[in-house]
């Protein structure tokens, strides 16, 4: 993994609790409330999808869930946007367009 | 019981327009996409965020605080993360989410969906790394979050200064700041805002202050160019803008970058007035293709209101002032002489503003193989190659290509296609319709439609027989 593309702010006080959740095989945490994307982020991952012609990744972009980059897959929730959904404990994540080879 | 009045859109405007009809004493449902009320500008932290009084984040959580007490109103009834998704027809707006899908009968029908942003695809732009000008700003708003390391912000627009601004706020990296337009179409704009709306210039003025003392270079008549990285920004080309709206490529030059914030614009977002039949027109002052309206911002259709950025550009302060107005149009009540006097000053000064930042001539930085449609992966050659351009219609192309059918169904990119396709913009004729579902929707929402009529397909007898 690499640097985290992001950081919190001074003076931004997220929740104590925290949530554990999987994204593509990883395990990650996040703290209460926080969307999907800004935890993967803050995890230095950049990648929340690959397309699924060009195999690209696609990271988060616009921020108010027009422009769907930031799908995901979540297991038994289907694929929702990862910039507004906030994580629970013990989500299963993935690549929101799946691996048609795999 | 009498009809309520549906509000699409909790923003500044859609929550102003039920703050003056609830209090007095109208019914009101309104319906929001988003999980929180607020729309982009009053984005807030999760709940569970604390924010200590000295945070370096520029917002407006008192007067937001203020306006949400709408929501606890009685006669106020609030869907959340609820998406209408269709027009049944005589003033009934069909909605679907969490807590309840159905249709409602509306006694008037008010659109305040706001604006959505304008692209300008550029060889590279899909990378990680590269964030919308809303995107950045929700990034610290909502999430509490900036980019790491170096940062560019570049784009066309008052929001170019506002992303860059909140960036060194909160305390990032910001090593360049680039605008498109030229500083002297920018400095006429400044002077007339002088006279007709000083407070909105001086955070205008306030932003570039803090650019300039973050000696974040500043530039004027330059645009992106390109983006460089593998699974990642790396570097960011720019360029000065050339006659004809393109990068001057010979003259480019590259900046490392781990982030880009790009911010070409806002459009009024016009799909749910056009899927209510709403007549609409281009108009230039107000950002592109609006949905037509009167004086009582009434559009072209009996009881359906338009107000917002959906419905011209124009910001926060002229969405709360148009969210009065119409609630007085609907109630048949008269406005304020002041809130009227106040609303000619600052809708004359935000159409300065947008022709102040109209381009001579549309940006196009996209090469043949640079992604046109984010969802479908199209190209600008594949595009330029489609045999449905032939017909000079987008929705030709649309049909043949796929393009603007992916998930964002289209919002990213149909609004840019025809300036790269060379087709028609004008002719609406030659566009792809509004067509309900507006929005990706879970198959067990609208299952859940506790109003829906029979759907009888026409063979359905015979298939039972």
């Amino acid at each position: 993994m690499s640097q985290p593309s992001v950081r919190l702010i001074e003076g931004v006080r997220p929740s104590d609790e925290t949530v554990s959740f999987m994204f593509e095989g990883e395990k990650l945490t996040g703290w209460k409330g926080e969307a999907i994307a800004s935890a993967v982020m803050r995890a230095g991952l950049r990648t929340l999808r690959r397309t699924r012609i060009g195999d690209e990744p696609r990271g988060y972009y616009c921020g108010m869930g027009l422009c769907w980059e930031c799908a995901v897959h979540v297991e038994g929730q289907g694929v929702v946007r990862s910039c507004s959904e906030p994580v629970r404990e013990g989500l299963v994540i993935s690549f929101a367009d799946g691996r048609w080879d795999k | 019981m009498s009809r309520p009045v549906v509000i699409i859109g909790a923003g500044p405007a859609g929550l102003s327009c039920a703050w003056e009809l609830a209090s007095a004493g109208r019914e009101v449902v309104l319906i929001d996409d988003n999980g929180m009320a607020g729309g982009q500008y009053f984005r807030q932290l999760p709940e569970t965020y604390q924010v200590s009084r000295d945070a370096r984040l520029l917002r407006d959580k008192a007067r937001f605080d203020e306006l949400a007490k709408v929501l606890t109103l009685p006669g106020v009834r609030y869907l959340s993360s609820t998406v209408v998704w269709g027009a049944p027809g005589n003033k009934t707006v069909a909605y679907a989410g969490p807590t309840s899908s159905g249709r409602i009968e509306a006694s008037a029908i008010v659109i305040a969906t706001g604006a959505q942003e304008k692209s300008l695809p550029f060889p590279g732009w899909t990378l990680p790394g590269i964030i919308s000008a809303g995107g950045c700003l929700n990034l610290a708003k909502a999430h509490g979050m900036v980019p790491t390391g170096r940062v560019v912000v570049a784009g066309n627009g008052p929001l170019v200064l506002v992303a860059a601004a909140t960036l060194i706020a909160a305390g990032a990296e910001v090593v360049g700041v680039v605008e498109a337009q030229s500083d002297i179409r920018l400095a006429s704009a400044a002077v007339s805002g002088l006279f007709a709306a000083p407070g909105v210039l001086r955070t205008g003025i306030g932003y570039r202050a803090r650019i300039m003392a973050a000696r974040a270079g500043f530039r004027t008549g330059w645009m992106v160019a390109g983006a460089r990285g593998k699974d990642r920004l790396t570097a960011v080309g720019i360029a000065p803008v050339g006659a004809d709206g393109r990068p001057r490529r010979d003259k480019q030059q590259w900046i490392e970058a781990d982030a880009l914030v790009v911010g070409y614009g806002l459009l009024p977002g016009t799909e749910t007035a056009r899927l209510f039949g709403c007549r609409t027109e281009h108009n230039p002052a107000l950002n592109g293709l609006v949905p037509w309206r009167d004086d009582t911002l009434r559009t072209s259709e009996e009881g359906i209101y338009a107000i917002g950025d959906g419905a011209g550009i124009g910001g926060v302060e002229v969405a709360l002032l148009e969210g009065r107005i119409a609630a007085h149009s609907i109630m048949g009540t008269r406005a304020p002489a002041s809130l009227a006097s106040r609303y000619r000053r600052l809708d004359g000064y935000r159409r300065k503003l947008n022709l102040a930042y109209r381009m001579p001539q549309p940006l196009l930085a996209a090469t043949d193989d640079t992604i046109i449609c984010r969802c479908e992966e199209l190209t600008l050659g594949r595009l330029l190659a489609d045999p449905g351009r032939g017909r000079n219609s987008l929705n030709a192309v649309k049909t043949s290509s796929r393009l603007g059918m992916g998930r964002c169904q289209g919002r990213n990119c149909l609004h840019v296609a025809s300036s790269l396709l060379g087709l028609a913009t004008d002719d609406l004729t030659t566009h792809p319709r509004a067509r309900p579902p507006l929005k990706p929707l879970a198959v067990g929402l609208l299952a859940a439609d506790k109003d829906a009529g029979s759907a009888m397909e026409p063979d359905e007898i015979t298939l039972s027989e």
